[in-house]
């Protein structure tokens, strides 16, 4: 598989900020992280006590859904000319749907946005050179480094779950040893990933389907939530 | 040679020439669509999702088949059938743990394979050679002229070590149960009506497994409407596929 024309370029003459050390605060106990992480695949399990209303997939028939709502997001609506490996019409499954995890939310009327979750350094990941170039120049160690993508939403859905996808990502992954996120997202999207902790790196890259991707990254800490619930929790 | 020997290798003769259409059958179907398409994973999951409900609890019918009267002085075939039985038992989970390193579980049961077991289950009680006719097919159909198809269909760059061993073991020479089952057959010096039973099982499974193969190969195909999106599978179930481990089929015999 060749890997897409993406240039590692930084927008301004700052220098990269690296990432902080681990903080404690009063509530929010940082996991211990002395072990190797646990594959994705067994650390993300439904939790139906603290998160009902997320799944993961393991159904084809469900997957197949997601497909056809990515496609309705990116291809249908964004134009991106991205290619599916299935004969399915109008449904956007792609190789790393087979090597990472895909999460989704639900309601009533059945999926409301799912995402896609791998570790960084999966060759499957189109982006996995970019991010790893990130990874070094932040010194990000990337066994503890996942990457999250194809977030998509139902079109009836307002997205709100999707704050809910990326916080049982963190909740599940940070208590099995992972830390750091790396991932990649349009302009437009920035301020809400700043919201979820996210950082911009000031790099960027011209996707030939995507158009300009900013790649952000998140140090939990190793905090399996947001600091910001944290301080609502005291 | 005897009249017996005469009718005995018609009958056989029969059984072969079922195998033949069904494997020119089969070579056409995987053709019409391999010559201008590769093979895609989602025709994968389907093919090891029938697999699964094709071949799970398959000892049930090969252990009813050897009790049956009439293989009571043909012990041979008896004692093949038991070995066989213990043999394909545990292959349902080579395919389901192959689905599980694609992060899937099965597809629910395809409509052909319900109908399968519901034709086959009833009939191999009184009629035992009409499911081991079904049997001679679904281990020989792969082979002679659809073998050059069956390989270039089994290719594609979702193709690992860790998702294929369900092909692995049904490809490997070691195992050529295909041969195996016709030479016990011709062994145990079966009657005319015995013939008649496994070519008419051999041409219904020809129906049955072609339709199952068109489902996988067409996504869009009729019987794709009686599909369901989700299979209710228990934690067990879950867990044994999940810790399935190859090493289990080799200490079958302890």
């Amino acid at each position: 598989m060749s890997l897409p024309d993406l240039a590692l370029r930084r927008t301004s003459d700052h220098l990269p900020r690296p990432i902080e050390d681990p903080r404690d605060t009063d509530l929010a106990i940082a996991v211990d992280q002395s072990r190797p992480p646990l594959p994705l695949g067994a650390v993300l399990l439904e939790n139906v006590e603290r998160f009902p209303h997320i799944r993961v997939v393991r159904d084809y028939g469900v997957l197949r859904q997601i497909g056809r709502l990515r496609h309705r997001q990116y291809v249908e609506g964004q134009g991106k000319p991205y290619a599916s490996m299935v004969l399915d019409p109008n449904c956007l499954i792609e190789p790393g749907d087979f090597s990472a995890v895909n999460i989704y939310a639900t309601d009533s009327r059945g999926i409301s946005c799912a995402m896609r979750i791998g570790a960084v350094s999966d060759p499957c990941n189109r982006h996995a050179e970019l991010f790893l170039r990130t990874a070094a120049r932040f010194d990000v160690p990337v066994e503890r480094t996942l990457t999250c993508t194809r977030l998509v939403r139902a079109p009836r859905h307002s997205g709100r779950h999707a704050v809910d996808l990326v916080r049982f990502v963190r909740w599940q992954a940070v208590n099995a040893g992972w830390r750091y996120c790396i991932m990649q997202t349009a302009e437009r999207l920035v301020p809400f990933f700043r919201k979820l902790e996210f950082l911009e790196t000031g790099i960027w890259a011209d996707d030939p389907a995507a158009g300009r991707l900013q790649v952000l990254i998140l140090d939990t800490k190793s905090q399996p939530v947001r600091e910001r619930e944290v301080i609502c929790a005291r | 040679m005897l009249d017996s020997d005469l009718r005995e290798s018609d009958g056989l003769r029969n059984l072969l020439s079922c195998i033949g259409e069904a494997q020119e059958r089969f070579a056409e179907l995987l053709k019409s669509y391999l010559l201008e398409h590769p093979t895609t994973v989602d025709q994968y999951i389907r093919y090891l999702s029938f697999q699964y409900h094709l071949t799970k609890d398959v000892q049930r019918y090969f252990l009813a088949i050897a009790a049956h009267g009439d293989l009571a002085r043909r012990r041979g075939l008896r004692d093949f059938l038991c070995s066989f039985a213990n043999e394909e038992e545990l292959h349902y989970l080579v395919a389901a743990n192959d689905l599980a390193k694609l992060g899937l579980r099965p597809l629910p049961m395809p409509f052909d394979v319900e109908l399968w077991h519901t034709y086959f289950s009833k009939v191999v009680v009184e009629r035992p050679f009409v499911r081991l006719g079904a049997a001679a097919i679904l281990e020989n159909i792969s082979d002679g002229v659809a073998k050059e198809w069956v390989r270039k269909a089994l290719q594609g760059s979702f193709l690992t070590r860790d998702n294929t061993k369900f092909l692995v073991l049904h490809q490997h020479e070691a195992l050529p149960h295909g041969q195996q089952i016709l030479a016990a057959i011709e062994e145990a010096h079966l009657e005319p009506g015995h013939f008649a039973d496994l070519n008419e099982g051999a041409r219904k499974g020809t129906v049955l497994y072609l339709r199952m193969a068109e489902w996988a190969i067409r996504p869009h195909t009729l019987s794709s409407i009686c599909d369901r999106d989700t299979l209710d599978l228990d934690h067990c179930e879950e867990e044994r596929i999940r810790t399935f481990s190859m090493e289990e089929l080799g200490s079958q015999a302890a």
